[in-house]
């Protein structure tokens, strides 16, 4: 595969031009805050305690595997500090991604602390997980999307050995009796990282290829649903590359705050729909039988 | 809503969806009517053979009955107990001419041949010519002399038209060519020596699938829109790459308007120059709106595997206006584009 080619300049300004407008007029009529239709299996993975399987357009295809492994607990003390062997294993596999491909560079951590699930000496923690997605488009909508479907249709099988015991524990093979790694309606659900960008004024949720190049600013901002309503809770923003909107080659403007604010609020507003709507399309794959 | 989030499809054979279309006759090896059903062991669908448009995959056995002969798509090979057997080397489905096996491929790249109008992409620029993406699984080359110069058609190349080569086409540009001469090995050569091809302005890119697109008499059309938005020029390219822009008129057309106040020879300079332009004319939001939803249109017909030509592309973009006038919006409803195709079609069978 030959590196992408950059859009051309008669290409890039009408684009540019046309997202500037009031109302912008995207190249595929959609709304600013509309999302492309994406395509979620969940739980086919007959090895992992959860998974799934996401089908974007440009992105491609994502699967998921999660596996729980258990270890032995040795931070009663320093519970909340980070460590690596306390992140959630998350094996990310992206279909045709070579070196180059869309999920190279793939890491995925989780912050651990909010919750705690002992088990005699040995622990699992879940806590708001951070994906840290690459921040090249088009990855980061699709492999949060997978990764949250994966974590909710994640299961834990029931522990059959006796508490505070100190020797390896031992599961039961039923996996009618098997806990939700979240329990249904529940809070903090697991997150999600919208990309999006601002183009003059405007600003775009779920951004094609093209439309980051003519982009000024991009952000990957991630977020889990606080409750009920569809409220969320900011877990982390960070940058995207994005290409060099209306300027010249190696021009970047500023932003200002005001839009900063802009681009977060607008994803907030959106976030509680898209993780609810994935949380609904997971129930109903997983009780479906 | 902002998302749609849709369940996968359930598994479905694709022995059954396929009894319709191209496929439907059984190659009927032994002649005894048996169906392979589901389950049967590979050794035993080995006897039975394959259907005709039935899918097969590369590498896998297609028959070792020795009366069939091997067509595209398929090699010999020999199989576990020595016999000769015709292998598939394609995803694709299965075809037979009387006794010659072949095996159309799913998807493909386009193929060049002469005489086939191409959008194409600019991908290096060399000495004297470019390398130009347009889809085919080599890259075409553009040849300097093969273009038109700024000062005169018909002026010959000088050494200073090499050294600003990237005057004319940079990385990245996007043109309308021709396909002139293809080598040995299928790699084409282009040109962009007549007004209707050259540097591509004003309007969006896209790209289809080589075999969406049917091969008509131009593939060059303008179409009037509604809504103000004048009208649109749309280049489909042969090989799935589609350039829709407002329409401009051409440097041939303009000339006879404009003819009596510069003289011919003027002319063509000030035009050669403007044709590799990389300035946008100033375009009103009401035909950008047109333009996408053209785009729209294109992209509709493609999801649904309707083929395009100019007849269904003007169907579908009077179905998508009357659906629009009902108040539905294709940023919102995900359905719009299953609906102006069904529209469109309805609209083809009544004329």
């Amino acid at each position: 595969m030959p590196p992408p080619t950059p859009l051309s300049p008669p290409e890039l300004s009408y684009l540019y031009t046309s997202l500037t407008l009031s109302p912008p007029i995207r190249p595929d009529l959609r709304a600013p805050s509309q999302f492309r239709p994406i395509v979620a299996e969940c739980s086919f993975l007959p090895h992992c305690n959860g998974s799934a399987r996401i089908c974007m357009a440009e992105a491609g295809e994502c699967i998921v595997g999660i596996k729980a492994e258990v270890e032995k607990d040795r931070t009663t003390k320093y519970a909340t500090i980070i460590e690596r062997d306390k992140w959630i294993e998350v094996t990310v596999e992206v279909a045709g991604g070579g070196a180059s491909g869309p999920g190279s560079g793939v890491g995925v951590g989780g912050i651990s602390g909010a919750e705690r699930r002992a088990v005699g000496g040995w622990s699992s923690d879940i806590g708001p997980v951070l994906l840290l997605t690459p921040t090249s488009h088009p990855s980061p909508l699709l492999l949060s999307a997978a990764a949250n479907v994966a974590l909710d249709s994640t299961f834990l099988p029931k522990l059959t050995s006796p508490h505070e015991v100190d020797d390896i524990p031992a599961f039961s093979d039923d996996w009618a009796i098997s806990t939700p790694l979240y329990e249904p309606a529940t809070f903090p659900r697991p997150p999600i990282s919208l990309p999006i960008v601002a183009v003059g004024d405007n600003v775009f949720l779920d951004p094609s290829v093209a439309e980051v190049a003519a982009a000024e600013v991009g952000l990957v901002v991630t977020l889990t649903l606080a409750d009920s309503e569809g409220n969320c809770d900011l877990v982390g923003v960070r940058g995207m590359e994005v290409g060099r909107g209306g300027g010249k080659e190696g021009e970047r403007k500023g932003t200002s705050r005001k839009l900063l604010r802009q681009m977060v609020d607008a994803c907030i507003r959106e976030a509680g729909d898209v993780i609810k709507g994935l949380g609904e399309s997971t129930r109903q794959q997983m009780f479906r039988a | 809503m902002p998302i749609q989030i849709i369940a996968p499809a359930p598994f479905r054979d694709a022995g059954d969806s396929d009894e319709e279309g191209e496929g439907g006759v059984r190659l009927d090896i032994d002649n005894d009517g048996d169906i392979a059903m589901e389950g049967d062991s590979q050794s035993h669908r080995k006897t039975q053979g394959r259907h005709a448009g039935q899918i097969v995959t590369p590498g896998e056995l297609v028959t070792d009955d020795s009366q069939w002969m091997r067509g595209h798509g398929t090699y010999l090979s020999t199989s576990d107990d020595g016999a000769q057997c015709i292998v598939s080397s394609l995803a694709g489905t299965i075809f037979k001419t009387n006794k010659l096996l072949s095996i159309h491929a799913l998807r493909f790249r386009y193929v060049p041949e002469i005489g086939d109008l191409v959008v194409g992409r600019i991908l290096e620029v060399q000495t004297k010519r470019w390398r130009v993406d347009i889809a085919a699984p080599h890259s075409a080359t553009l040849l300097l002399s093969s273009i038109n110069l700024p000062g005169g058609i018909l002026r010959k190349r000088t050494s200073t038209d090499e050294l600003q080569i990237r005057t004319f086409f940079s990385e990245g540009d996007l043109l309308v060519a021709e396909v002139q001469t293809l080598n040995s090995d299928g790699q084409a050569s282009l040109h962009t020596r007549s007004l209707k091809y050259g540097k591509l302005r004003n309007g969006v890119f896209l790209t289809v699938d080589a075999g969406m697109i049917r091969r008509m008499k131009s593939h060059v059309l303008t179409m009037p829109t509604s809504n103000g938005g004048g009208d649109v020029d749309i280049y489909l390219g042969v090989n799935g790459y589609i350039w829709i822009a407002k329409h401009t008129v051409s440097l041939a057309e303009g000339a006879g308007s404009d003819a009596k106040s510069v003289s011919i020879t003027r002319l063509e300079e000030e035009a050669s120059e403007a044709i590799y332009s990389n300035a946008n004319e100033e375009i009103s939001p009401e035909t950008r709106a047109e333009i996408a939803r053209i785009g729209c249109v294109v992209r509709a017909l493609v999801k649904a595997n309707v083929k395009i030509d100019e007849e269904m592309l003007n169907l579908g973009y009077e179905a998508a206006l009357e659906e629009s006038l009902v108040g539905f919006d294709w940023g919102t409803d995900t359905d719009a584009g299953k609906r102006v195709v069904d529209l469109a079609l309805a609209m083809r069978r009544r004329e």
